[in-house]
């Protein structure tokens, strides 16, 4: 019995291997840079292990004048912000077009779709101009909704996705025993769509934190700069601080890597067996 | 008053009907149709007016006259355009490809409980999270003409005697460029098509393997079909986003050498802030557009036609 | 509509009214806003603050805040703040798009805000370059000239002329199996353009004559690009130019890779080595000269910005920082070569490395300033990508050039 279940094993994991370290390979290369100083960083043959773990470059890149710290406390609350509420208005938009027959309903949903057909390239003004007009411009609220305008369509597809392979049955069958749609929604959907819902807000979170474009254009302050500006800091006119530059782009993966590891447990849950059928 | 009763009640009815959450659609569709109309509407007219405008802003002088489709004609005639078109959809094709094989297989190896995925699934989503910035110039050190982490390693094995320049001819900086943009988005796709198959209920797989039947074939009858619509999802998106991707290119080769990956959103890029004519821009933001729709109006017809 | 809420409406509006009337009296501080790349610098920060604070205390009145991205994103964000009216009120850009954002109206003429003394300390080239129609668009504030680095311990005499720029190259090569002699960039990028620039106008050559009309397919240009495209393909002394940009050149020179390179000031910065190094031992000598003897002089610039609402609180910061004390402050640290004829006279400035450069300054060429740069840049990538891999002959290449810079309208007739 073990013996044929070892060989399946092993692939598995030698294939997974093989893909983690082509996923891993440039992470590999932020955090080697980021132990190396200045100095070290162009010697040949590379070196492909740190020297030595030397935090010089984190201490510098932290807490010093480039004020990683900080921009990434901003990072969390505008990815933040948008994730949750276009996880939510997607879970809406999801359900109303996944569970009602309506003229129009493929269109709209074609509509929502076309909003991520329009190169960022050009909708970047016009929503400058609106948020000048708003007087929002300079505020995290400029670039949590321009963030959130363009994820929650995409939140509307994906948990369209998924609610279209859950059977009506199941909140149909609560209804017929007297709860409204409301209550089977939270009770028995919302459950059920977890996965897609842990996607979705993943999904949307990375979506606005990897943002650039936006909080470049909006935000003059820098104190409300998230950590894509922060890191353009160490860019200089023809001098770049690749040594900080790997830490900063450390320390910004972390809390991204963390919150995944919290989040996984509800995306890898299964269905409920039984509830399907019958 | 006694006359208008009855006929208000009706409407008042229909009123309520529409707003029901029992009933209707509306109540949750509101709020995020709202949203996406009160921020994207105007750029959306926006751009389609451009697209039918002359707006060069460095000549003011020149006015905003409406020159209905002679944006649209002057790129159609342009044989540098349809080139550029035409490797677009190449370069698209390729990246998404690489990403449904990949992350197809990801998911698959991925989604049975087993000592050790947890580590796997967080370590995985980390390309994802790598700033755009690091992600470009880790792979350009890794790539490096000359003294790339993967010539060294050929080199110094002697596989190669002299250092391969991977940005700087047309084949392999093309390869290079779907590379990393697979790399991107490979996560994502790993993740959709696990939560996918996640809803694939376990006892229909137990039957069929209890009935005899071999993984390959529980592959393509069973999981492919029920997997469907989220695969369609997935692809659909993940060509839409390639199709638009601008990110990756740009820091790595800026579309050379000589425009072997200059996509259309380079152009676009290049259009509106370089020579600041956002008539012509706006007018292949239009053309992208239209390609996309209907690259998606055909994935739908195809999942709908599964669906039978 | 409580009636009490309507009574207190229009005695408050007038009591606000009357407080508004007041505040006159006392006196309100202008504030400008300044915009300057990579202001988030370390080195940069500690700079601005100290000018910003000196500026501030001669005008009492005028507070200066400061603003920046980095370096990449810069012209786009700046670009989309002219185009949105929101721009600063002084912003550091490239001179190279002075024509641009005069034609998009984005920024004003200078006189009249700049006084005509610290204008006429500025070189004249570097002075010609930021006008635009006749007028004096933008001010320069910085700029550069590039020089020869080579590895002294593996070139006794550095090279002065083409052919021996060559001919060092190979016999370095030689000794040195697994290096490259020299290295040029080809990348999509605005060095390729000094790069190429260089080897044109020193063999005589010119992007734009005196009319303002485009020579850039001129039998002298396209020597150039045949002695460019050798370089790699014939010579072989290059690696593959095609994925290099020339602020790459400074770490494959410190690797040991490359024995010569061109860069300015800025190169020893990014290697993070000092001449006397002992992995690389360098020093830096005139460019090799061709039928002339030239170097590109890239300079930057303050503009003002057209819907400034403090023009003249804009143009007093301006003159500020080009008195020659507080420039030379600018130019050392920030590594540039020194603008102002008094800073040359600094003792920072009067080592072999800084004289070198400083030299280069007499047989500068100012970077050629079509209407549109980064169409321009686009096409000289174009042109130069498609002859470097044999796609076309150089004359073909620079054919196709002039064709489309003339088609694109970008040549800077007046």
């Amino acid at each position: 019995m073990t013996a044929r279940r070892t060989l399946p094993e092993i692939g598995r994991h030698g294939a997974l291997i093989l893909l983690l370290g082509f996923l891993l390979l440039p992470v590999w290369v932020m955090l080697k840079t980021s132990f190396t100083p200045y100095d070290r960083l162009y010697v040949w043959p590379p070196e492909f292990l740190p020297t030595s773990l030397d935090l010089g470059n984190y201490a510098r890149a932290l807490f010093g004048q480039y004020r990683v710290i900080e921009a990434l406390g901003n990072s969390l609350i505008i990815a933040g912000t948008a994730a949750a509420i276009s996880t939510g208005f997607g879970f809406l938009g999801a359900y109303g077009l996944a569970r009602f027959r309506f003229t129009g309903r493929t269109t709209l949903l074609f509509l929502v779709l076309a909003t991520q057909m329009l190169s960022p390239v050009v909708i970047v003004i016009p929503l400058y101009e609106f948020m000048i007009a708003t007087g929002l411009l300079d505020t995290y609220l400029s670039v949590i909704l321009c963030d959130t305008a363009l994820a929650t369509p995409i939140a509307i597809w994906l948990l369209h996705g998924f609610l279209l392979g859950i059977p009506r049955e199941l909140e149909e069958a609560a209804m017929v025993d007297g709860c409204s749609r409301l209550k089977s929604l939270w009770h028995i959907i919302l459950p059920v769509v977890r996965p897609g819902l842990a996607m979705t807000a993943i999904y949307t979170f990375v979506h606005a934190w990897s943002d650039l474009i936006f909080p470049l254009v909006m935000l003059t302050d820098d104190g409300k700069w998230p950590v894509t500006l922060a890191l353009t800091r160490f860019v200089g006119e023809n001098v770049i601080r690749w040594d900080y530059l790997m830490a900063a782009g450390v320390v910004t993966t972390l809390p991204a890597a963390v919150l995944f590891a919290l989040v996984q447990k509800h995306f890898t849950r299964g269905l409920v067996a039984g509830a399907v059928k019958g | 008053m006694v006359a208008l009763a009855p006929a208000t009640a009706p409407r008042r009815a229909a009123r309520a009907r529409l707003w029901s959450p029992d009933k209707a659609p509306w109540p949750y569709l509101a709020l995020p149709l709202l949203l996406i109309a009160a921020l994207l509407g105007l750029p959306v007219l926006r751009i389609f007016w451009q697209s039918v405008h002359h707006v060069v802003l460095t000549a003011p002088w020149e006015g905003n006259d409406f020159v209905g489709a002679e944006n649209f004609l002057a790129l159609v005639q342009e044989p540098a355009f349809l080139r550029t078109l035409q490797l677009t959809v190449v370069w698209t094709a390729c990246s998404v490809g690489a990403k449904l094989l990949i992350g197809l297989g990801g998911a698959l190896l991925l989604q049975r409980p087993f000592p050790g995925r947890k580590v796997y699934l967080t370590l995985l989503l980390l390309p994802w999270v790598t700033p755009a910035v690091i992600a470009a110039v880790s792979w350009r050190w890794v790539m490096d003409g000359q003294s790339g982490w993967i010539n060294a390693v050929l080199l110094v094995t002697g596989a190669i005697r002299e250092p391969i320049s991977f940005l700087g001819q047309e084949t392999t900086a093309f390869i290079a460029t779907v590379v990393v943009d697979a790399w991107l988005g490979i996560p994502f796709m790993v993740m959709t098509l696990m939560a996918g198959l996640q809803r694939i209920p376990d006892d229909i797989i137990e039957a069929a393997r209890i009935d005899g039947a071999r993984p390959v074939q529980i592959f393509r009858r069973i999981t492919l079909p029920l997997l469907r619509p989220v695969l369609m999802t997935c692809v659909l998106l993940s060509t839409v986003w390639t199709f638009n991707s601008f990110q990756v290119i740009w820091p790595l080769t800026k579309g050379g050498p000589a425009g072997a990956t200059a996509t259309l959103p380079i152009q676009i890029y290049e259009t509106a802030f370089g020579s600041f004519d956002f008539g012509t821009s706006s007018a292949m933001a239009v053309v992208v557009f239209a390609i996309l729709m209907a690259v998606s109006l055909l994935y739908w017809r195809v999942l709908k036609g599964g669906e039978e | 509509m409580n009636l009490r809420s309507k009574r207190l409406g229009p005695g408050l509006c007038v009591l606000l009214m009357a407080a508004g009337l007041a505040a006159p009296a006392v006196a309100e501080t202008t504030e400008i806003r300044f915009f300057i790349p990579g202001a988030s610098e370390e080195r940069n920060q500690k700079l601005l603050s100290e000018i910003v604070a000196g500026f501030e205390a001669k005008n009492p009145d005028i507070s200066v805040k400061v603003e920046g991205v980095g370096w990449d994103e810069a012209f786009q964000k700046l670009s989309t703040d002219f185009i949105a009216g929101r721009a600063a009120d002084v912003a550091y850009i490239g001179t190279r798009n002075v024509a641009e954002f005069s034609m998009m109206g984005a920024i004003q003429p200078v006189d009249g805000l700049v006084d005509a003394a610290t204008l006429g300390r500025i070189p004249e080239p570097l002075r010609v370059a930021a006008q635009f129609g006749g007028k004096q668009m933008a001010v320069p504030m910085a700029f550069s000239t590039q020089a020869l680095y080579y590895r002294t311990d593996l070139i006794p005499t550095p090279p002065k002329t083409w052919d021996e720029l060559v001919s060092t190259a190979k016999a370095v090569m030689e000794k040195n199996p697994g290096m490259y002699g020299y290295a040029t960039s080809a990348a999509a990028h605005v060095t390729l353009v000094s790069q190429f620039l260089n080897f044109v106008y020193q063999n005589g050559g010119e992007a734009f004559d005196a009319s303002g009309e485009t020579k850039i397919n001129s039998p002298e240009a396209a020597a150039a690009l045949q002695f460019y495209v050798d370089l790699f393909q014939k010579d072989k002394v290059v690696p593959n130019p095609l994925e290099l940009n020339r602020e790459q050149h400074p770490p494959l020179f410190a690797q040991g890779k490359i024995a010569m390179m061109v860069s300015g000031p800025w190169g020893r910065s990014i290697m993070g080595l000092d001449p006397d190094n002992k992995t690389a031992p360098y020093a830096v000598a005139p460019l090799p000269c061709g039928k002339e003897c030239k170097g590109e002089l890239v300079s930057d610039s303050l503009a003002i910005s057209a819907k400034s609402e403090h023009p003249e609180a804009a143009g007093k910061f301006v003159a500020y920082l080009l008195q020659p004390d507080i420039h030379a402050k600018w130019d050392s640290t920030s590594g540039l070569v020194p603008l102002l004829a008094e800073e040359e006279q600094l003792d920072t400035f009067k080592t072999p490395f800084w004289q070198t450069f400083i030299a280069m300054k007499a047989d500068g060429f100012a970077e050629p300033s079509p209407r549109a740069w980064q169409p321009f840049e686009k096409i000289l990538v174009e042109a130069v990508q498609s002859a470097i891999l044999g796609k076309v002959t150089p004359q073909e290449a620079l054919d196709t050039a002039a064709e489309k810079i003339r088609k694109a309208r970008i040549e800077p007739r007046a």
